[in-house]
């Protein structure tokens, strides 16, 4: 009897010491959730005395949870810059400072818990950023590729640059085709991505919109991504300075590991999509008629 | 008709420059004092109203930006302009501005066409001075009100977007009817491009109708003029020697009856004044009217000249 009462005792007390633990291990795998994927969002520009910029970028995850993951995991950033000489008009090339097949580390800080980067131009210059990190048996990869006009003949900008690196052979990387489209991104135009990674084959690219899914895109039988993100009357009523921002996502499983590559499109509102020729014709037209029929009745003979 | 001959050539040249020289590798710059309109995609060089109001160089620029060496590049702007202005004064306009030649042409046109030119009474005529001053002050205020108090961005070039009508009419010259188009973005746009569609209608009649009709509005002709005191250049008239027979009134685009009614004072540069000429070569007295630059003279109004140019017309015709 004693015996068969130490045994439900025993049993009692490892049942409460097991919910005990899977409450504790719970909670501590909570706390160190991985993020479904990161993205690099554009921050405050600031203009430096000496006219250069200076833009601020924030590490930003689909959930809340990044700055406690982060916890062990292991954040880089790497950039690089492609400059037009002021002499010509030819396109954007590897600004001559920068190794061409190498990136600068940049280096992330913390600003109340978030994490950021801040990258200064003296010039008008094409920015690349990536930002890579693992998180449990899951590879993070942010992109982003936009312009930055920084005024100045000199800075210290060499000053911030971290040594020479590459980025990791096996990351997968999402990039934008190269385009003339790609100098002022907006609205309406069609933008071509190539995912390039172990699993090349992945199908589907997400469009997100504040972490709102919007859409999923089908890759092309010739490997290319195309999405042509829609007319905004928001961004539309904003002003042509206003941007947003859209997150290209692909999510692909290889060899163990979980990879979530995001790309950062800043999105401003159509320049030429919502003119409208016929009707600023016709009121043209109207118009001349309309002045030349009054000037015709109410005008005064007078010399040639 | 040397002088005529001579405004022709230069107007031509200097449209065909400013019009299509940036496809030729030809720059003046963004701070002419005349009507070279940025909007033509391959011009040899901008109009510095655009500049004024702009955000890079202009007074749209925050205040943080104008500390910085954007700052020094807006003031650098402004000083070439004033440089120019100072330099040339009215010939900008009358010699040199590719919207003008345009006016130019449609007056040749309509007195090919045998149609009179349309007249303005007096006081219709001295009422519209106040036009360009109002225009002035437009494209003063709302860039500064975009810069320091909020403006929505929409607002900004607030007279080359709404006003202007080298805008939607310079660049056909160059095959684009883009700027014809409305803008349908939002409320703001289809207002501007509305505006500017409708103005540009209303005065490609009006030039049509009237020589140089809407450098009767134009605010550059009154920054220009603001300079006319420091300016090297010089309108004179010798009050004694003239006899009020009337001709600058009559051969002047402008109709500025202000050459003809002055009798004390020797500067007649007026802030109608296009510095054309036509008065000059018009006037029958010897050396009343004068064109000088510093103490050379430029040209004078002498009896012979009008007689040479009446002989010489009574041949052509």
């Amino acid at each position: 009897m004693i015996c068969r009462n130490l045994t439900w005792a025993a049993l009692f007390g490892i049942g409460i010491f097991a919910s005990a633990y899977g409450l504790v291990f719970r909670t501590a795998v909570a706390g160190t959730e991985c993020p479904a994927y990161i993205w690099i969002d554009c921050g405050e520009r600031i203009r430096e005395k000496n006219g250069s910029l200076t833009q601020r970028y924030h590490i930003r995850s689909s959930g809340d949870t990044l700055p406690d993951c982060t916890h062990g995991s292991d954040f880089q950033a790497f950039y690089r810059f492609f400059r037009r000489s002021s002499s010509s008009k030819k396109p954007y090339r590897f600004d001559r400072a920068f190794p061409k097949a190498g990136y600068f580390q940049a280096v992330i800080t913390r600003d109340n818990g978030e994490l950021c980067l801040d990258i200064n131009s003296r010039t008008d210059t094409r920015i690349e950023l990536y930002v890579f990190g693992t998180c449990g048996r899951k590879k993070l990869l942010a992109h982003i590729s936009h312009y930055l006009f920084g005024k100045a003949s000199h800075s210290d900008e060499t000053r911030t640059r971290g040594p020479v690196m590459q980025l990791p052979a096996d990351l997968p990387r999402l990039c934008l085709h190269p385009s003339c489209r790609n100098y002022y991104m907006q609205t309406g135009q069609t933008y071509r991505f190539n995912y390039s990674g172990k699993d090349a084959t992945a199908k589907t690219m997400s469009i997100l919109e504040n972490h709102k899914h919007l859409a999923d895109v089908a890759r092309s039988p010739s490997g290319i991504f195309e999405y042509t993100p829609p007319h905004d009357p928001q961004l539309d009523r904003a002003g042509p300075h206003a941007f947003k921002e859209t997150v290209a996502l692909v999510e692909t499983t290889t060899s163990g590991w979980d990879y979530a590559t995001t790309y950062t499109l800043l999105l401003n509102r159509s320049y030429l999509g919502h003119l409208r020729s016929l009707p600023g014709l016709i009121l043209f037209g109207v118009t001349i008629l309309t002045f030349v029929v009054g000037v015709g009745c109410k005008r005064r003979p007078g010399r040639k | 008709m040397m002088v005529t001959k001579l405004r022709l050539i230069t107007q031509h040249v200097m449209f065909f420059a400013l019009t299509y020289g940036g496809r030729f590798g030809i720059r003046f710059g963004h701070s002419l004092p005349c009507f070279s309109c940025p909007y033509v995609s391959g011009c040899g060089g901008s109009c510095y109203l655009m500049a004024l109001q702009g955000n890079w160089w202009g007074l749209q620029m925050s205040t943080t930006d104008m500390m910085t060496a954007m700052g020094l590049e807006s003031l650098a702007h402004l000083g070439i302009f004033i440089l120019l202005v100072i330099l040339l004064n009215k010939f900008w306009c009358g010699w040199i501005c590719p919207f003008g030649v345009v006016q130019d042409w449609l007056t040749y046109l309509r007195r090919r066409l045998a149609i009179h030119e349309a007249q303005f009474r007096w006081l219709t005529r001295d009422r519209l001075k106040t036009v360009k001053w109002i225009l002035l002050a437009y494209l003063l205020i709302v860039p500064l009100l975009i810069a320091h108090a909020g403006g929505h961005y929409d607002l900004h070039l607030p007279f080359c977007r709404s006003i202007c009508p080298a805008k939607p009419l310079m660049p056909l010259f160059v095959g684009n009817v883009r700027h014809l188009a409305l803008d349908f973005t939002n409320a703001v746009t289809l207002l501007f491009t509305i505006l500017s569609v409708t103005i540009a209608g209303g005065m490609l009649v009006g030039m049509f109708f009237k020589e140089r009709f809407f450098c009767l509005f134009c605010p550059m002709l009154v920054l220009i003029h603001i300079f006319r005191k420091i300016s090297p250049v010089r309108f004179e008239k010798n009050v004694d020697g003239c006899i009020g027979c009337g001709n600058c009134q009559c051969m002047c685009p402008m109709d500025i009856r202000a050459v003809h009614e002055q009798k004390t004072d020797k500067n007649v540069l007026s802030e109608d004044c296009l510095l054309c000429m036509n008065c000059t070569e018009a006037c029958p007295g010897d050396e009343v009217l004068s064109i000088r630059f510093f103490k050379w003279r430029l040209f004078a109004s002498s009896r012979n000249y009008v007689a040479r140019r009446f002989a010489q017309r009574q041949r052509l015709s």
